[in-house]
């Protein structure tokens, strides 16, 4: 087994809300994650999914507890882990007046990437993605599926070891979907870590390699879809999903 | 160089945003100078009609002197006589009235219509020929030279140069311009490069990015204050060559013609208010960009900003109503004041070097204040990722 690439420890992320006091968005998460592996962080809306990421990807500070992402400590060398990563929020826009092929080589060119290295890297993408016919093309003119494209090129165009991507196919098509469920399998099966944040069992259970459930901010349960059928002793997801949620309002 | 990439980037967003062509180019280089051409061409024409105009004047029945009437009719008023002058005025019989009571000529007038206002002068000036001619029949009465009345005579003879005069009536128009359109053109682009960013929920794939938090600010500083200035400078020049063309061909006062031709648009001129505005530009971004942060939205954004610009117009408007070209030191330390001012005096050629000096300083600690304030904002999470 290869060392974990990604480190959670404890990582607590609280809020102050006027109506609500303190909010525990994240409370105490630990996990690892393993080079080619998809790592699923599966919750209802609200449970803390989106912090969880946010934290891992240096956006929010964690307000306890500490992660280590590609040997980088995130508190300690931010802009180090930003390099080692890939990030896609969730419904995330792009920069609608520019190209598909300007906004590649623009996040390109802020991980570090120049010159031949960075023309080759973007023609490349925009090869594989399908993307020649509309690479210059402004993305206010571009239909979903080509916009999801162009997303999918500015995560990975810096070729980061691993991917953090919140919610992926939520808001897609199903065309739309398969574009990004085909590039999570090719980018896990190339050796990259793929965190993924979701609500939708059906996804958890067809992508993902192990799932974290967590609910309220808090860690319910951790395995692979096996581990988690075993541990509840039912077999659709839903009932799994269910079961544990049930468990922790007792 | 992440930063030069992320000012790249924000600079192509923005230019390539029809509003900002439309704010930046289209209203400054074609807008504006059909406006004030348009209006000018009319108003020209209206003051020339004006007064080359005959008008009717409501004279009363009471006044039987010919001589008057005769000078009233050499000053291009015709005469109808009446019972009651300011009535006929009212009912637009005639623009002026005249009456004579109890030694005391009265002119009646509409003080809301400038015809009116014209026609009364007229019957004024024949007045005033009148009372000097029974006047110079008095002395001749008395065989007295008329000249006693003239003992001595004024002469008025203005030194300043004619590019002092231009410098003066440019810079009070440019000083106030500039300040305005450097900070009106920063507005929209400040909304979008940080409510925008929100509003797009692009910022956190920017804030996802290798760049800092300081880079990504600066980047939208910079990019702000360029386009802010471009924005000013676009259109002065164009106000500068459209005021010059207008004078060209409606202008026919030669004194006046001397004034415009004087205007002091060179080089020099240009680099030194570049120079000064560079940090003021740098300052109203830092402002904007800073407020507009906090909105999650354009339309929160626009009221956040709006009274920015009332506090903006106001130090403007003082120096625009006080075109006093005396200045104390303690005006270099008021923002957007001294960047009037400093205008004022580098248009005339008559700079205070101190003045001048204070002005840049201090509209570079204050830009500095700015910055900071933006990069405070742009490290708080909780403003970032409001939306």
């Amino acid at each position: 087994m290869s060392e974990s690439i990604v480190r959670a420890e404890n990582i607590s992320r609280f809020f102050q809300d006027k109506k609500r006091g303190i909010v525990r968005a994240v409370d105490s998460l630990s996990f690892k994650v393993k080079p080619g592996e998809i790592f699923a962080i599966l919750g209802p809306n609200g449970a803390g999914k989106t912090t969880t990421l946010r934290v891992l990807s240096t956006i929010l500070k964690p307000t306890y507890g500490v992660a280590y992402v590609n040997g980088y400590n995130i508190l300690e060398k931010p802009d180090k882990v930003r390099q080692s990563i890939g990030y896609l929020p969730s419904e995330s826009g792009l920069y609608h007046r520019l190209t598909p092929h300007e906004v590649i080589s623009l996040f390109g060119r802020l991980s570090g990437l120049k010159g031949t290295t960075l023309k080759r890297r973007v023609d490349e993408l925009i090869e594989s993605l399908g993307m020649q016919k509309f690479a210059h093309t402004r993305i206010e003119k571009l239909s979903t599926g080509m916009r999801q494209k162009v997303k999918v090129a500015r995560t990975i165009v810096h070729d980061p070891p691993i991917l953090i991507l919140d919610e992926p196919t939520q808001g897609l098509d199903v065309p739309s979907s398969q574009i990004v469920e085909k590039f999570i399998k090719e980018e896990r099966d190339k050796g990259k870590a793929i965190i993924l944040s979701t609500h939708i069992m059906e996804e958890a259970e067809y992508l993902a390699d192990r799932i974290l459930v967590i609910h309220k901010g808090r860690r319910r349960a951790e395995g692979t879809m096996e581990e988690l059928r075993k541990m509840t002793g039912r077999t659709r997801l839903k009932e799994v999903f269910l079961k544990l949620i049930k468990e922790d309002r007792v | 160089m992440r930063i030069s990439t992320l000012i790249y980037k924000e600079l192509l967003d923005i230019v390539r945003d029809k509003r900002t062509i439309l704010s930046m180019i289209i209203i400054p280089l074609v807008a504006i100078p059909l406006l004030i051409f348009v209006v000018s061409f009319f108003a020209y024409a209206r003051e020339k009609r004006t007064f080359r105009e005959t008008y009717t004047v409501a004279v009363s029945n009471e006044i039987k002197d010919n001589e008057l009437v005769r000078l009233l009719r050499d000053s291009k008023l015709n005469i109808l006589f009446s019972s009651n002058p300011s009535q006929d005025i009212i009912d637009k019989k005639a623009k002026a009235g005249l009456d004579y009571k109890n030694k005391i000529y009265i002119v009646y007038m509409d003080a809301s219509s400038k015809e009116s206002k014209v026609a009364a002068e007229r019957c004024e000036k024949a007045l005033m020929v009148l009372k000097e001619n029974l006047i110079f029949k008095k002395l001749e009465n008395y065989k007295i030279n008329k000249e006693i009345l003239k003992p001595f005579e004024i002469k008025k003879i203005n030194v300043a140069p004619p590019r002092k005069l231009a410098g003066l009536f440019a810079g009070i128009l440019l000083g106030y311009l500039l300040v305005i359109m450097i900070f009106s053109g920063a507005t929209y682009p400040a909304i979008d490069a940080t409510a925008g960013e929100k509003e797009r929920r692009t910022i956190e794939i920017l804030l996802s990015s290798p760049a800092t938090r300081t880079e990504i600010a600066m980047a939208k500083l910079i990019a702000v204050a360029v386009v802010a200035i471009l924005s000013a400078l676009l259109y002065a020049v164009s106000y500068s060559i459209t005021m010059l063309t207008f004078s060209k061909v409606f202008v026919k006062d030669p004194a006046l013609s001397v004034i415009i031709n004087s205007l002091p648009f060179n080089l020099p001129v240009i680099l030194l208010l570049v120079l000064t505005l560079v940090p003021f530009s740098l300052f109203a971004a830092s402002c904007e960009v800073a407020i507009a942060s906090f909105a999650k939205s354009y339309k929160e954004a626009q009221s956040y900003l709006t009274p920015l610009m009332f506090i903006v117009i106001l130090p403007a408007v003082i120096s625009i109503t006080s075109p006093d070209t005396s200045v104390s030191l303690k005006g270099a330390l008021i923002p957007v004041y001294n960047m009037t001012q400093a205008i004022k005096m580098i248009m005339m050629g008559e700079i205070n070097i101190i003045f001048l000096l204070i002005t840049v300083m201090s509209n570079i600690v204050y830009a500095a204040l700015g910055i900071i304030a933006t990069l405070k904002v742009f490290s708080n999470e909780n403003v970032l990722l409001r939306g």
